[in-house]
């Protein structure tokens, strides 16, 4: 059996989609290295677009160039997936784990994502499931809540899952989420007629279920951590 | 054990309603355990491996039967039956880890809507297959070396733990791989995974089959699912790789020990 499990929580806050990147990147390395042990980054974005690996631009639907109108950036990604948003009221999770070191194919620790965001959203009456074949994702009946996107190097993971607790929904419109064209996108606070606490308090329990999970005994917190620090060589 | 395996899948393949109501029947009557154990299944999240057995023969002796009348009147197709089987009996189950186990069930017998009849593989899709005469990398990937050329893929327990392979990215021909580093990727569930190189050498071709046909390394891993050709630099490097008996030993080890 293996021994204890440790994950190190980062409390972010607010991080431009960049710099995210580039810190993620250079935990994959440590983490490759053994120089840092798991460590979950916990965020938000500003009103960001991504993309995944196949560059699906096609679901964009209004040209790059407004972007800056609506107050929104775009970014090219190595991560699986298709095209999504990232913007404030959404909780975001970027893992950076060893799946060798923890046992998990790419599929199960998907399904493990999912089953996160599916005990989150049960704790608030609401009722999500993960997708159809080819769908991946958390879905409450036809309308999105979750999204997942992630890639794995050397067998270290990186991005990782959105959840929608209460993002503005009209920055969906310009996308087709995910490539997927007949479905809706839907958020905690429309699912749910539970008053929500604050934000800060359904991050931790996200981060909470996403350790349960996985299995760590040890979680150890790190609130605000300097993501400028230790200007090292990435490998 | 295995025998069940094929005949269900063969069943469903061929659309034979009675038939699979045979295999469960005779599934039923030689105990539930052996469903579990052909498909290597093993206890997942929160349930001990007692846990799921004892819970889905429960299961299994309510629901299964009836649900198999249910799917022949409403129509439902064929290769999502032994696959909606099993997930329905999760419904009473209070954990993730049973509906997780239900679908790798599926999965390792290889049910999806786009599955052909590959008779002749069934008997090798209920375990992960591990061929000789290839070598194998850690990161698994195997190696055919035939002359000057070999050819690189991923393994069939590398698949099987992607899941479906839904987009694949080749290097060019002509440009160079070093061993362990990352020549692709492929992307599965929303995940997409490095792959690297086993070996060191100049690329002389790449599977162009795989930007249409993605799923071929699912499917044939070994054979059609191939990624890359390349010219050895080293052939010393082909040594320090796994043999087959190694490689599998290495993946039961890794599986095992989780």
């Amino acid at each position: 059996m293996r021994g204890p499990l440790k994950l190190e929580v980062w409390k972010m806050g607010f991080v431009n989609y960049l710099d995210a990147l580039k810190l993620q990147e250079k935990l994959v390395s440590d983490r490759k290295l053994c120089r840092i042990p798991d460590t979950l980054l916990s965020l938000q974005h500003p009103p960001t677009y991504t993309l995944g690996k196949r560059r699906t631009d096609h679901n964009l639907l209004i040209p790059a160039s407004e972007l800056k109108n609506i107050g929104a950036e775009l970014h090219y990604t190595q991560r699986g997936g298709d095209i999504t948003f990232h913007g404030p009221h959404q909780a975001i999770l970027y893992p950076i784990i060893s799946l060798r070191e923890i046992g998990l194919g790419a599929r199960n620790y998907v399904e493990k994502l999912e089953s996160t965001m599916i005990e989150l959203s049960s704790l608030y009456g609401v009722k999500a499931c993960a997708g159809q074949k080819g769908e991946t994702g958390v879905w409450v009946g036809e309308r999105k809540i979750g999204a997942i996107g992630v890639r794995i190097s050397h067998g270290i993971t990186s991005h990782g899952l959105a959840f929608n607790i209460d993002p503005d929904l009209k920055y969906f419109k310009h996308i087709v989420p995910c490539g997927i064209t007949d479905k809706e996108v839907t958020s905690l606070r429309r699912e749910t007629s539970t008053v929500l606490p604050s934000e800060e308090v359904i991050h931790e329990q996200l981060i909470s279920c996403f350790a349960r999970l996985f299995g760590y005994n040890t979680v150890v917190w790190k609130e605000n951590p300097s993501i400028l620090s230790d200007h090292e060589e990435i490998a | 054990m295995v025998t069940f395996s094929v005949s269900a899948k063969m069943f469903g393949l061929a659309g034979d309603y009675e038939g699979i109501k045979h295999v469960l029947q005779e599934l039923k009557s030689v105990g539930f355990g052996c469903l579990q154990y052909f498909v290597g299944g093993k206890g997942e999240g929160r349930c001990s491996r007692q846990d799921i057995w004892q819970g889905r023969k429960a299961m299994w002796e309510k629901d299964a039967l009836p649900l198999w009348e249910e799917m022949k009147l409403k129509n439902w197709p064929m290769d999502f039956i032994l696959y909606n089987t099993l997930l329905t009996t999760d419904i009473k189950c209070k954990t993730m880890a049973l509906r997780m186990w239900a679908s790798s069930t599926a999965n390792a017998l290889k049910l999806s809507c786009t599955s052909k009849p590959h008779l002749s593989l069934s008997l090798s899709r209920c375990f992960s297959t591990v061929l000789d005469g290839l070598k194998y990398a850690e990161s698994h990937e195997w190696v055919k070396h035939e002359g000057s050329v070999a050819t690189i893929g991923i393994t069939d327990h590398a698949q099987d733990h992607l899941g479906e392979v839904v987009f694949v990215e080749l290097p060019e021909p002509g440009g160079l791989v070093s061993k362990g580093k990352g020549f692709g990727a492929v992307e599965s569930v929303k995940a997409t995974s490095d792959v690297n190189s086993p070996i060191s050498g100049e690329i002389v071709e790449v599977n162009t089959k795989l930007s249409e046909a993605p799923g071929l390394i699912n499917k044939s891993p070994y054979e059609d699912g191939w990624m890359m050709k390349v010219k050895p630099s080293s052939p010393t490097e082909l040594e320090s790789l796994m043999g087959s008996k190694e490689y599998t030993k290495f993946c039961e080890e890794e599986d095992a020990s989780h």
